[in-house]
């Protein structure tokens, strides 16, 4: 038999004890006389010792909940009672168990009509699993309050509630927290990159309205105003969490921990520019398009292959420094090009991976580029598709950013920023000429790169752009 | 005034009601028949005398002890036994049981199970009647119990106001429940609840089927006349307990009980009249007897036949 | 209904513009089923010659003889089974119970007997009335005649439960509940009486069982019912003025209970909130409350929210009285902290 741990009478006129803190957690050896909690009367705060040896088998009274004398607040069992009253593993045939521990599935959790789980009881269980928010998971997230809709939209999105700071009632997380977070991105990738905007599609007026002014026609959609905005003092809060924290926290080690080196070089684009003219005048079979008709040759695609190759000349600029076997630094050079793209997101980045650019074509690359952005902005990217990039390249071109420095994606050692292509004078054989100038700026760990290595790969890289049919070769 | 067929109807209804009685009991303590069952065993004369002077389409109201009142208003044993046992071939679809047996095709607007519950829908079947411009009439069966419910004094009220076609039958059978009647009913005259409202009151012996019949016929032919209500005080005894189950009745004396049973049992008295006035032979009301034992096995052959209703039906007759 | 459609009762004021007071509506209804079918006929206390205490039957009397139109005795009980006798032997009879608060003694007729008979019959007696009574406080009568126990008439299987907010619709329900077989329970707000309204001239009827969006809106959906529907309306004004869409929906029966519309309204908002007379506690607000959690859960960003009367016996001084009752301001602030706008 269990021994009862009572809540003492320790007064004339006491009629009940507040538990402060139990000393003790449940499953945990005590012995008699141990101390086992603290309890406090309207007068007097004591610590209880337990009232015999064994395992602290049951917790009844949670801390600081008021208890009335005499009652139980806690069974302390022997070994063997503990261990017949934890539930043991249910039956199952042994395909199913093979079936439960390919899955990574609880037999716990599994429900049988028969008295073995079975072949087809582990199958029910995982196609619920496909289309129920996850039965495994309330653990932890039940402890984490949350209106039912932010729970449905976490779920459909990837994101687990518990990595949300609501802003509801009692911290409670809402529809609003989970869609601020972004579409679906698995919570544990490594998302990240250097300075893109942050807010690009997020519209400002209206969130940073002066005070006195209250967006009254505000609609529901995007951009809408999460409740706890004050527009009042001037400011909203937007808390540092889901994907805004990992990326906050991933630039600040990089930042911390690797030298940032920057090198810069302009290169004359036109001869990209006549090749991507041709290539799409060639007719657009010649260029099999992705998943999508339609997809053209773009510069990220040629900046992507001349990269790779370039690397592979280079491959100081593909490599890692990460903590070696003996817990010394070291720097691992890399056999293969996995080239990481960075990619914007309505709040946040992620860099998807092409894996083996070095052995891939123009074409290739654009059906690859093409797919994973679709996807990244879909939040349907793999995990597996986010990690393992040796090299990073950075582009803001597009917003006509001249030239920019980054924050390199550790373990890299090597980022290359692009920025736009500008027109700019050019000496050619004595005359100042016009030239679509693109400025490369590469970021490197100066513990792995010197500056001299990073200026022979941009040469490279400049001779590679300024002459393309070097890709030929 | 009345033929021998008629006389000798009288008693193969009570002898009815009496062999249905017994035959419950059987169901009842075989387990078979679910509940409560309150048998009328002893009363079988006010039902029968009352219902007599009925015509079909004339309405009762009825009683939790109201296999009597069902039977003496025409209805067929085979399913009043289907709904005591809660088959689908009762006559609620097993959805009434033994206490809410209606059937409205003879005019029983239903036993009720709240005491005095019905007695101002009996009212309102008068008010009916009056509005719609027939000649309906309707007993109101109710026991001492339901004197001293308020409901049934506010329906006596509008009923005598309104002069309704309403005939408030009392089967005072001594006891409510487990406690005598005289000693939580006030005033030694009952009837004189029924004189305060200016209705005619009477008390009938309620053990002579020819004495209730006769009181009841000149109520009824009142209330058909437009002449408003009439109260009929029967005094009669249950020779069996409140139900079933009321095996101790300690609040009442063997010896009254056997009184009753041996000097003023309906049945007898009747046979015996029958047998002096010359309408029927012992062997004529032995035969009647036995046809009456058949057709109660016969009903509880049928009942036991009769399937459950099916599930589907719990939800059904929620609303019309 | 979109917004750009109007509602039957604005279309009709646009058209003739003939307004009724809810009285008047519920009489025109009543004089109109009278006409219509000889087997309806009215009682209640002094629903007569004095037309009744609020006036709702005035000159009914007058056009139907005391034969169909019958002043009974006090006798609450008493004559609900005369109603429920009346009925199960063919009449329709429409029977007043005068405050709603006397419906606690006609509670053993209407649901051990009313609201059974059909079902312990096997469907064989029905019960064909219908039981006009009244609700809502505010009129300084303090505890025994200011109740509204609509709820407790709801609970019970076999009754049906009107509670309109217009003259329009109370005038369409009761039209349909005079003609329905079951045996259903108006409960009129007795402020309401004089309240004036759109009623078209002529025969229509509202189908028992079928919500009403007075206000069709976004952001969140404010259940109310009877003259709540009203404040909810002018909360759902003053939430528009703060950039609120709120849509306000009226079930107008609560059994039958349309729960869809409330379903999907509260999918569409995310937010709910009810609004209604009745005691909280065990009443209609948790009732409807667990209607939409249950039907909406994955829809909702907020607990669904509670306005009730106070869990008091309904106080006779004025200030205190008018405490118990839910106001616009109530509902305005209830709203504006399930949107997160304290």
């Amino acid at each position: 038999m269990p021994i009862d741990v009572i809540m003492p009478k320790l007064e004339m006129a006491q009629d009940t004890g507040t538990v402060v803190r139990w000393l003790k957690a449940e499953g945990s050896t005590v012995q008699k006389g141990e101390p086992l909690l603290e309890i406090e009367t309207d007068k007097v705060a004591v610590q209880v010792e337990a009232p015999g040896s064994g395992i602290l088998s049951r917790v009844i009274a949670a801390e600081g909940e008021e208890v009335p004398v005499g009652q139980v607040i806690a069974l302390i069992s022997s070994p063997a009672e503990a261990a017949a009253a934890a539930p043991s593993a249910p039956a199952a045939t042994p395909v199913a168990q093979r079936m439960a521990a390919a899955h990574n599935v609880d037999l716990q959790q599994v429900q049988t009509a028969g008295r073995r789980i079975e072949k087809q009881d582990i199958e029910a269980y995982l196609a619920r699993g496909a289309s129920q928010p996850q039965a495994a998971a309330p653990g932890l997230a039940r402890l984490t309050p949350a209106s039912p809709l932010a729970r449905r939209l976490a779920w459909e999105r990837g994101v687990a509630v518990t990595q949300l700071r609501g802003s509801g009632l009692d911290g409670a997380v809402l529809a609003a927290d989970v869609r601020q977070q972004g579409p679906a991105l698995p919570v544990q990738s490594p998302a990240f990159s250097p300075v893109v905007p942050e807010d690009r599609k997020q519209p400002i007026p209206q969130d940073y309205a002066p005070p006195g002014r209250t967006g009254t026609e505000r609609g529901r959609g995007e951009g809408q105003v999460p409740s706890e905005g004050q527009p009042d003092s001037g400011y909203r809060v937007i808390p540092l969490k889901g994907t805004r924290k990992i990326i906050a926290e991933r630039v600040q080690r990089s930042f911390q921990s690797a030298p940032h080196i920057a090198l810069t070089l302009p290169v004359d684009m036109t001869e990209v520019r006549r090749l991507m003219e041709r290539l799409s005048a060639a007719a657009p079979g010649h260029l099999p398009a992705g998943n999508g008709a339609g997809s053209k040759l773009g510069l990220t695609a040629i900046l992507a292959r001349c990269c790779a190759v370039a690397l592979t000349h280079h491959p100081r600029l593909n490599a890692h420094v990460v903590e070696g076997s003996n817990a010394s630094l070291e720097i691992r050079e890399f056999a293969s090009v996995h080239l990481g793209m960075a990619v914007a997101l309505d709040d946040g980045l992620i860099v998807p991976v092409i894996r083996d650019a070095q052995a891939k074509g123009l074409s290739a690359i654009q059906a690859e580029i093409d797919d994973l952005v679709r996807r990244a902005r879909a939040g349907a990217l793999k995990l597996e598709e986010v990690k393992g990039s040796t090299f990073t390249i950075s582009n803001l071109g597009m917003f006509g950013i001249e030239q920019f420095s980054a924050i390199l994606n550790p373990p890299e050692v090597g980022l290359l920023a692009i920025g736009a292509i500008i027109p700019g004078p050019l000496e050619i054989q004595g005359q100042m000429v016009m030239r679509p100038l693109m400025r490369l700026t590469l970021m490197a760990d100066h513990r792995a790169v010197d500056g001299a290595v990073g200026a022979r790969f941009l040469a490279t890289l400049k001779a590679m752009l300024e002459n393309p049919y070097l890709l030929l070769t | 005034m009345l033929n021998t067929d008629q006389f000798i109807e009288l008693y193969r209804q009570m002898v009815t009601i009496r062999r249905f009685e017994e035959a419950v009991w059987e169901l009842y303590t075989a387990a078979i028949m679910p509940g409560l069952a309150h048998l009328s065993i002893g009363q079988e004369a006010v039902p029968v005398g009352a219902c007599a002077a009925l015509r079909r389409d004339d309405y009762i109201t009825s009683t939790h002890r109201g296999h009597g009142h069902c039977l003496a208003k025409g209805a067929r044993i085979d399913r009043m036994f289907a709904e005591l046992l809660g088959k689908v071939d009762g006559y609620c679809r097993g959805k009434g049981g033994s206490m809410h047996i209606a059937d409205q095709d003879m005019g029983n607007l239903g036993a009720n199970g709240i005491v005095g519950g019905s007695a101002a829908i009996a009212a309102g079947a008068g008010l009916s009647a009056k509005m719609r411009g027939t000649d309906q009439v309707v007993i109101s069966f109710f026991g001492d119990g339901a004197l001293n419910q308020g409901l049934l004094l506010e329906s006596m009220n509008m009923a005598a106001s309104w002069k309704l076609p309403a005939i408030y039958l009392c089967e005072n059978n001594q006891y409510g429940e487990y406690t005598p009647m005289v000693s939580v009913t006030a005033g030694a005259d009952i009837t004189a609840r029924g004189r305060a409202f200016g209705i005619p009151s009477f008390t009938v012996d309620g053990q002579d089927v020819l004495a209730v019949h006769a009181c009841a016929s000149e109520a009824v032919a009142r209330a058909r006349a437009g002449d408003g209500p009439t109260f009929l005080v029967c005094n009669t005894y249950r020779y069996r307990g409140h139900h079933v189950g009321d095996q101790l009745r300690a609040y009442r004396t063997r010896e009254e009980e056997k009184e009753w049973e041996e000097q003023r049992d309906p049945i007898a008295g009747h046979a015996e009249w029958l047998i002096s006035h010359n309408h029927a032979t012992p062997a004529d009301l032995e035969r009647v007897d036995a046809d009456a034992r058949r057709e109660i096995q016969e009903g509880i052959e049928f009942a036991k036949a009769s399937p459950f209703p099916p599930l589907e039906e719990v939800t059904e007759h929620v609303y019309a | 209904m979109s917004t750009l459609e109007p509602r039957p009762d604005e279309l009709h004021a646009a058209v003739n513009g003939r307004e009724l007071t809810f009285a008047e509506a519920i009489r025109e209804a009543l004089a109109e089923e009278m006409r219509r079918d000889p087997r309806v006929f009215l009682m209640g206390e002094d629903v007569g010659g004095a037309g009744g205490v609020f006036k709702v039957t005035e000159g009914i009397q007058a056009e139907f003889t005391p034969k169909r139109v019958i002043d009974t005795p006090i006798s609450e009980a008493g004559i609900a089974g005369i109603a429920i006798g009346a009925a199960l032997t063919g009449m329709r009879p429409v029977l007043e119970i005068m405050f709603g608060d006397f419906t606690t003694l006609v509670m053993d007729q209407m649901v051990n007997q009313a609201a059974k008979a059909y079902y312990m019959s096997g469907g064989k007696l029905s019960v064909p009335m219908v039981l006009r009574t009244t609700m809502g406080a505010g009129r300084r009568s303090a505890a025994q005649h200011s109740q509204s126990l609509h709820a407790w008439t709801s609970h019970i299987p076999g009754l049906k439960v009107v509670i309109p907010s217009t003259p329009y619709d109370a005038k369409g329900l009761l039209k349909s509940a005079i003609r329905d077989n079951s045996p259903v329970i108006i409960f009129e707000d007795k402020m309401m009486y004089k309240l004036k309204g759109p009623v078209p001239e002529g025969e229509y009827t509202i189908p028992l069982g079928l919500a009403d969006v007075k206000r069709e809106g976004q952001d969140i959906t404010i259940v109310a019912t009877s003259s709540m529907v009203h404040i909810a309306l002018s909360a759902a004004e003053r939430l528009s003025e703060q950039g609120i869409s709120a849509e306000v929906i009226d079930p107008r029966t609560l059994f039958p209970l349309d729960a869809q519309t409330l379903i999907s309204s509260a999918k569409k908002t995310s937010r709910a909130l009810i609004v209604d007379e009745g005691y909280r506690r065990y009443g209609i607000t948790g009732e409807l409350a667990s209607v939409i959690t249950e039907g909406a859960f994955y829809y909702l960003d907020a607990p669904v929210r509670r306005i009730a009367a106070f869990d008091v016996p309904v106080p006779f001084s004025p200030p205190l009285e008018d405490a118990t009752i839910p106001n616009e301001e109530l509902v305005v602030k209830t709203a504006l902290e399930l949107l997160g706008r304290r």
